[in-house]
């Protein structure tokens, strides 16, 4: 995202609405002038006519800016000052793939984050039984994350041999033997990453002890979902039974298939 | 995707100046919030789909959900219309309603089971309400994505009132900072409740926040407390 300095006022209003917390105030006679254009975007740049600039100036830090447009989308800012590149170079880009839900994935064909998964499983047959999909998605809720993170919890997990789901940014990315993420993108941010992966229903325990222990190691919160073809409610609530009996406590929130779809 | 999946619910005293608030009862009670989505499947009844999925958004439509959208261009509180999300649907639209009324859900379930255009849906929710609400409309459970809850970092968890109106955004694009911003507006009594839910859904565009649940939540100072302020949630 591209913050216009000769069109910002100051004012401020800008910043509570960034969900990376990456834009600040700061005086604008500290702003970095950028190479090869001195005067042309910069703190001496000269005002248009008539406009007097403000002292002070918002600023986006490219390191925290998850790419999302939502400062842009908002339209907080009264005179445009936010404006998207035509095109983020890679691996920039991945920041918008995965935080920016109006950007298609090309892979998938999907905005968003991750897959059809258990949504249209009624059709694609995707998650069978004797087998459970989970899906760790890295930085929710409201937290985010650098890719590092991710490369960890996913290299953890290909220690136990899940079996990750095709079709997913994230996998897209990784050398599914060992988990590890492409290194240009380990730094790079983003509101959330998902890493989808098939599992037998008996390695259930050993996936959450992992994520409680990998969760100590990285600097950042993730939410697990796990999904079942349960067939009937009374196969739904046996599973939330036995998923309370490796001691977690499931939200009071179930995604729910209900099996009106069919292949044309 | 898994935006709707973890949402966090709280339990708020209803206020008078929300529609729809029990009168009888002033007990705490969490609002409710029924999320559906219809989509068609990739490789097997995608293509020409947007000719079924434009009859499926006018049908629940008619429903009069709390929010309505196509994930791929935003929603009626993102500053789309009915008939420009008709106009732009594409194959790979993905349709959001949201209920607060129960008996609304039934009906808008009872209608796709008789339009049986072959889309599939996924109702979100807490499942004590919503299976037997899927039930009564004839339908029944296939296949479920289970919350586990969060992992990781416990010093980055957000208190769970802030969590209540944040998550109803799954793709995260309304801010903490944001969302405490509106709350201390409504709390000073410089913004109404239903008018600040209405900025905070502007910012979803994927239509899955639930204006109603916020306006109870705003409506209620949930997030005026010390704890709202101050202190982080739990993780599993």
């Amino acid at each position: 995202m591209i913050l216009d300095p000769q069109l910002c006022t100051g004012c401020g209003l800008c910043l509570k609405i960034c969900p990376g917390q990456a834009i600040s105030l700061v005086d604008r006679n500290s702003l970095p002038l950028p190479p090869g254009d001195a005067g042309g975007n910069g703190s001496d740049a000269p005002a248009p006519d008539g406009v007097k600039l403000s002292k002070r100036v918002a600023l986006i830090d490219e390191g925290l800016c998850f790419e999302c447009g939502a400062c842009l989308r908002s339209a907080v800012c009264h005179f445009d000052a936010f404006r998207e590149e035509d095109s983020l170079p890679w691996p920039r880009s991945m920041r918008k793939i995965l935080s920016d839900p109006l950007t298609m994935f090309e892979d998938t064909r999907i905005t968003g984050r991750g897959t059809e998964e258990m949504k249209t499983n009624d059709v694609a047959g995707r998650f069978v039984e004797g087998e459970l999909g989970v899906a760790i998605d890295v930085g929710r809720p409201n937290v985010g994350t650098y890719m590092r993170d991710v490369d960890t919890i996913a290299s953890a997990l290909a220690k136990l041999g899940v079996r990750f789901a095709k079709e997913n940014p994230v996998t897209a990315l990784m050398d599914i033997d060992t988990g590890h993420l492409s290194e240009e993108v380990l730094n790079e941010r983003v509101i959330s990453a998902i890493i989808e992966f098939f599992i037998k229903p008996q390695q259930l325990p050993e996936v959450i002890e992992v994520l409680r222990e990998v969760g100590k190691k990285i600097d950042t919160v993730f939410s697990v979902g796990v999904i079942s073809k349960v067939n009937t409610e009374e196969g739904g609530a046996q599973f939330l039974q036995e998923v309370r009996g490796l001691g977690v406590e499931p939200l009071a929130n179930v995604k729910t298939n209900i099996g009106l779809g069919r292949a044309k | 995707m898994t935006h709707t999946l973890h949402r966090f619910r709280i339990a708020v005293k209803p206020s008078s100046e929300c529609k729809g608030s029990e009168a009888s009862s002033s007990e705490p009670a969490v609002p409710n919030d029924f999320i559906t989505m219809v989509m068609a499947c990739q490789g097997f009844n995608q293509q020409n789909a947007e000719v079924e999925l434009r009859q499926i958004l006018k049908l629940l439509e008619k429903h009069e959900p709390v929010n309505l959208a196509d994930d791929n261009w935003g929603g009626i509180y993102t500053g789309e219309t009915v008939d420009g999300i008709m106009e732009k649907m594409i194959d790979t639209a993905y349709i959001a309603a949201v209920f607060e009324d129960p008996r609304a859900l039934v009906a808008a379930l009872r209608d796709l089971k008789d339009a049986d255009l072959g889309m599939s849906v996924v109702v979100t929710g807490d499942p004590g309400q919503i299976w037997p609400l899927i039930r009564e409309a004839g339908l029944a459970v296939h296949t479920i994505n289970v919350s586990l809850g969060v992992f990781g970092n416990p010093a980055e968890m957000l208190p769970e009132p802030v969590l209540a109106l944040t998550t109803m955004c799954g793709h995260g694009l309304i801010s903490p900072a944001f969302a405490r911003d509106v709350a201390r507006r409504v709390a000073a009594g410089r913004l109404d409740p239903r008018d600040g839910a209405l900025e905070l859904a502007s910012l979803c565009t994927c239509g899955m926040f639930n204006v109603a649940s916020a306006e109870k939540i705003l409506a209620a100072g949930a997030l005026s407390t010390d704890e709202a302020e101050n202190q982080g949630g739990m993780v599993s």
